[in-house]
C-alpha cells in the first residue's frame, strides 16, 4: 500500500496528463448533466404549481429567473406570479406549504390548472420585485400578487439594500427600453460591471444543467449548520438528552405555531421585535411601489397587492413592541393604504389570523399560508377574469 | 471583480493565455499591468490610478534612498515610511471623518466617490514601508525598473487578501519566469480548488451562520447558545474564508510563474499565542515581527520590559492595520498582552526543569491547546462584531 501510494506519489506531471484529467473531468460534467435531466424536467413541473422558488436568503432571484426564461412562454403567460418578502416566500416551510404553492393547490383542488410562481424573496424589500416587474415587461404573466408588509414601510434608519444579485440583473436585463429607462431615472439600473457578470453567468447557465439547478453552487438549505442546530438541539430535548427547556427556540425554525414553539420560559429573540420608531411612510420603500406599478401597466400585467396580517398579540406576550410602537404601526398602516388608494394601487387587507396561523411575528404556519391562499383566491380570479372588479378593501 | 465570479474567471483565463503567449519579458510586465488596471476598473476605475500613483511614489522615493549614502538616508526613509501611511488614512478614513456623504443614485458614475478605500491599499502600504526599509538597512541595493515596481504593486492575484510578498523575492522572479511547466499547472489548478472548496463548501455556509448569529439585533437579544456557537463558527468562517481566498491568490500566482509567500500553517493546531501568530496570516505577522518588533526588541534589549513591550506595541500596529477603530486597538493590545505574557513565561517558568518536564506531557499541550484557541475565538468577536460596544455586549451575553 505504501509503496504504491510512493509510485502514485512519483508520478510526473505531464502535459497528456492535465488534459486527460481535463477530458475526465468534462466527461463527468457531461454524465452528471444527462442524469439531471429529470431533476429539471420535474423542477418545471413543481416550478407550475408554486413548488419552486429561489434560493435561501436575501437578493436572490435564481428560481424566478428560471420559471419566467425557461418555462414555455404559454405556461409563462398563464402565470400569477407572488412577489414579496419571507412570509410568502414560506420561510421555515417546505416549498409545498408556502403561499403560493398553497393557491395553486386550492386551484388545482377546483380542476383548473394555472400556473403559479413563487418569486418571493427572504429579505424580499420592495425595490426587490422591482426586478421581477422588469422581467415581465418582455415576458409577461396573467397576474402579480404583491405583498405589502406594513412594518416594512415605516420610515426608520436602516442600512442600504444589498446589492442586485446575478439572477436580479439578469431579470432586470429583460426590460424592454421604455422599462429600463424608468429603471435608470430611478437610479436602479445595475453598473455595467454587474451587468457583464450577469451576462457570463446566463450563458453558464444555458449550457451547465447542473449549474442551472444548483445556481451559484450554493449549499442545500437543510445543510445549513442553523437548521442542524436547531433540529438536533430540539430532538436531544425530545429525548430527554438537554433540558425541556431547549425544545423551544429563540427562532422558530420548525413549523410549530408560535404558542406551542416558545415553551418553558424560552422567549423569541429581539429580531422578531417590529421596530417602529415614527408614524410617518418611508419615502424610499413607497416610492418603489408606484415604479413597480408603471412597469407592469407598460407589461399589460395587472397587480393586487396584498395587506400580510401581523401577529400583534405574539408582541404583547413577549413585551417586544410597546403599546405606543404599535399605535404608531396603526397609523402607519393608515396612511399608507390611503396614499395607496390614492394612487391607485389596489390593495387587499389582511385577514384575521388565528394564533396557530403564526410561526412568530408574521411568518406563516402551513395552516396560516393556507388560511391567507384562501382569502387570496377570490380576488384573483376576479382579476384574472377581466370583467370582474373586485371589492379590494371591504376585507378587516 | 469578485474573485468567486465567472467575470473574474474569463479575465483569469484571458491574462493566462495572453501572458504566455506573449514573447518577451517587457510584454509579459506591461500585460500584467494593464490587466491590474482592468481589474481595477471593474470595481472603481480611479482606484488603477490611485495604485499605480501609490507604486511610482513609492518606487521614486526608492530610488532617491538608494541614491544617497547610508548615513543620509534616513529622511528619504521617513518620507517613504509616512507617504503610504497618509495614503492609508486619506483615502480609507478622511472623507468618513469629515463627513462626506454616501454616494446616491443620482450620482455620476466617473464621480470620484472619496468613501471607496482602493482595494489591497492596506497591502500596499505594508510592502511599500518594506520596501522602503530594506532599502534603508541595505537588504535591497536599489529598485528595480518602473515597469518591474509597478509589476510588484500591482500584481491582481495578491491584490485582494495578500498574500503580502517582499519586493526582492517577487521581483527576482520577474526575469526568472518560464513557461510554465507541468507540475506548475498541475500544483497552481490544485491549490486553485482546494481554495474554492474551502470557500464555497466550507466558509460560505459556516459564514450565513456565524454573521447571522452575530448581528447585533442577537446580540442585543442576549440569547447566549446562538451567541455562543456564532462566536466559534466565525472564527472557522474566518478561517476558512481567508485561507481559501489566499490558496486561490497562491494558485493563480503560480500559473502566471509566480511564488508568492504562504499565509496559514494549519492554525488551530496552534498551543500558544506565539506558536499561533506564526501560523495564522503569516505573512502580515513575518511583517510585523521583520518591521516593528524586531528593531524594537533590539532598540530596547538591555530593558527588562524591552521585548515584551515591542511584542504589545507591534500587535497594536496589526490591529490598527485592520482600521483605526477601538477595536481593532483593543484587540492589538489583548494580543500583545498576552504575547508579552507568553514570552515573560517561556523565559522564566519554563526554565524550570519541573515545569519543562511537564510541559511536554500530551496533558499540558492538551490545554494549552484549549485555552490558547478558546482566547483567540473570543479575541476574534471584535472582529465580527462591528463595534467595540457591541463585542463587549456579546461577551457579556454569553457569559449570563
Amino acid at each position: 500500500m505504501a509503496a504504491a501510494s510512493e509510485a502514485g506519489a512519483a508520478t510526473p506531471w505531464s502535459w497528456g496528463r492535465l488534459a486527460r484529467i481535463a477530458g475526465l473531468a468534462v466527461v463527468v460534467l457531461l454524465l452528471t448533466d444527462a442524469t439531471l435531466r429529470g431533476k429539471e424536467e420535474e423542477m418545471s413541473r413543481a416550478a407550475a404549481d408554486g413548488g419552486l422558488r429561489n434560493r435561501d436568503g436575501a437578493a436572490s432571484a435564481d428560481a424566478c429567473e428560471r420559471m419566467l426564461f425557461e418555462l414555455p412562454r404559454d405556461q409563462v403567460a398563464q402565470a400569477v406570479v407572488f412577489v414579496g418578502s419571507s412570509v410568502s416566500y414560506g420561510s421555515n416551510l417546505s416549498a409545498r406549504e408556502a403561499l403560493p404553492a398553497q393557491l395553486a393547490s386550492l386551484w388545482r383542488a377546483e380542476g383548473k390548472r394555472r400556473p403559479v410562481f413563487n418569486c418571493a424573496q427572504e429579505g424580499g424589500r420592495p425595490e426587490s420585485a422591482l426586478s421581477v416587474a422588469a422581467a415581465l415587461d418582455s415576458h409577461p404573466v396573467a397576474l402579480v400578487l404583491m405583498e405589502i408588509m406594513v412594518p416594512v414601510y415605516v420610515e426608520r434608519s436602516q442600512p442600504p439594500p444589498p446589492p442586485w444579485s446575478e439572477g436580479e440583473i439578469a431579470l432586470l436585463q429583460a426590460a424592454r427600453p421604455a422599462g429600463r429607462a424608468r429603471l435608470e431615472a430611478a437610479g436602479l439600473w445595475p453598473r455595467w460591471p454587474a451587468r457583464v457578470e450577469s451576462l457570463l453567468t446566463r450563458l453558464v447557465r444555458a449550457h451547465w444543467r447542473l449549474y442551472r439547478i444548483r445556481g451559484g453552487l450554493w449549499i442545500d438549505e437543510d445543510m445549513a449548520p442553523d437548521q442542524l442546530a436547531w433540529t438536533a438541539r430540539r430532538a436531544a430535548a425530545a429525548a430527554q438528552v438537554l433540558p425541556k427547556r431547549f425544545h423551544g427556540q429563540t427562532t422558530n425554525v420548525g413549523k410549530l405555531p408560535w404558542r406551542e414553539a416558545y415553551v418553558g420560559g424560552q422567549r423569541p429573540s429581539l429580531v422578531q421585535h417590529f421596530r417602529v420608531p415614527t408614524a410617518r411612510v418611508s419615502e424610499p420603500d413607497y416610492g418603489a411601489l408606484p415604479v413597480l406599478r408603471d412597469l407592469l401597466i407598460e407589461a399589460n400585467v395587472p397587480v393586487l397587492f396584498y395587506e400580510i396580517p401581523i401577529n400583534l398579540p405574539f408582541q404583547r406576550e413577549f413585551s417586544l413592541m410597546s403599546e405606543d410602537e404599535i399605535d404608531r404601526l396603526a397609523r402607519v398602516r393608515t396612511l399608507l393604504l390611503e396614499r395607496m388608494a390614492k394612487d391607485e394601487l389596489p390593495i387587499l387587507a389582511a385577514p384575521e389570523m388565528p394564533d396557530e396561523g403564526f410561526l412568530d411575528k408574521a411568518h406563516l404556519t402551513p395552516k396560516g399560508a393556507a388560511r391567507l391562499a384562501r382569502h387570496l383566491r377570490g380576488p384573483a380570479e376576479a382579476l384574472l377574469d377581466t370583467s370582474g372588479s373586485p371589492d379590494l378593501r371591504a376585507g378587516s | 471583480m469578485d474573485v468567486l465570479s465567472w467575470t473574474y474567471a474569463a479575465f483569469f483565463a484571458l491574462v493566462f493565455a495572453l501572458h504566455w503567449a506573449l514573447p518577451s519579458r517587457g510584454s509579459r510586465q506591461a500585460l500584467l499591468v494593464l490587466a491590474t488596471g482592468v481589474w481595477y476598473v471593474f470595481g472603481v476605475w480611479w482606484h488603477a490610478l490611485a495604485a499605480i500613483g501609490m507604486g511610482t511614489s513609492a518606487w521614486i522615493v526608492g530610488r532617491w534612498i538608494s541614491s544617497r549614502p547610508a548615513e543620509r538616508r534616513g529622511l528619504p526613509t521617513t518620507l517613504g515610511i509616512l507617504l503610504p501611511i497618509a495614503y492609508f488614512i486619506g483615502f480609507r478614513h478622511l472623507a468618513e471623518w469629515f463627513g462626506y456623504e454616501a454616494e446616491g443614485p443620482d450620482r455620476p458614475w466617473l464621480l470620484p466617490n472619496p468613501l471607496l478605500a482602493p482595494i489591497g491599499l492596506s497591502f500596499i502600504m505594508f510592502e511599500s514601508i518594506a520596501f522602503q526599509l530594506d532599502l534603508y538597512f541595505g537588504k535591497l541595493e536599489r529598485p528595480g525598473s518602473w515597469w518591474s515596481h509597478m509589476v510588484f504593486v500591482l500584481f491582481f492575484p495578491t491584490r485582494v487578501i495578500g498574500p503580502m510578498r517582499k519586493y526582492q523575492d517577487f521581483v527576482a522572479q520577474i526575469g526568472a519566469v518560464e513557461r510554465p511547466s507541468p507540475e506548475q499547472v498541475a500544483k497552481g489548478l490544485r491549490r486553485i480548488g482546494i481554495g474554492l472548496f474551502k470557500k464555497v463548501v466550507l466558509a460560505n455556509p459556516l459564514g450565513t451562520f456565524a454573521l447571522f448569529n452575530l448581528r447585533p439585533e442577537m446580540i442585543e437579544s442576549g440569547s447566549s447558545v446562538p451567541l455562543l456557537l456564532g462566536g466559534y463558527v466565525y472564527w472557522l468562517y474566518l478561517y476558512f474564508d481567508f485561507s481559501g481566498y489566499s490558496d486561490i491568490a497562491i494558485g493563480t500566482s503560480h500559473l502566471l510563474g509566480f511564488r508568492v509567500p504562504e499565509n496559514f500553517d494549519h492554525p488551530y493546531r496552534a498551543t500558544n499565542v506565539s506558536e499561533y501568530w506564526q501560523r495564522w496570516h503569516m505573512s502580515l505577522s513575518f511583517w510585523v515581527r521583520e518591521y516593528i518588533y524586531a528593531p524594537l526588541a533590539i532598540q530596547w534589549r538591555y530593558h527588562a520590559f524591552g521585548p515584551p513591550l515591542a511584542a504589545c506595541l507591534s500587535m497594536i500596529v496589526l490591529g490598527l492595520w485592520h482600521g483605526i477603530e477601538l477595536r481593532f486597538v483593543v484587540f492589538g493590545l489583548i494580543h500583545g498582552l498576552w504575547l508579552a505574557a507568553h514570552m515573560v513565561y517561556r523565559q522564566t517558568l519554563l526554565r524550570r526543569k519541573r515545569v519543562r518536564r511537564w510541559s511536554q506531557t500530551g496533558a499540558w499541550t492538551f490545554v494549552s491547546w484549549f485555552l490558547t484557541m478558546n482566547g483567540i475565538v473570543w479575541t476574534h468577536i471584535l472582529y465580527a462584531t462591528s463595534s467595540f460596544g457591541l463585542a463587549i455586549d456579546w461577551m457579556k451575553a454569553v457569559l449570563g
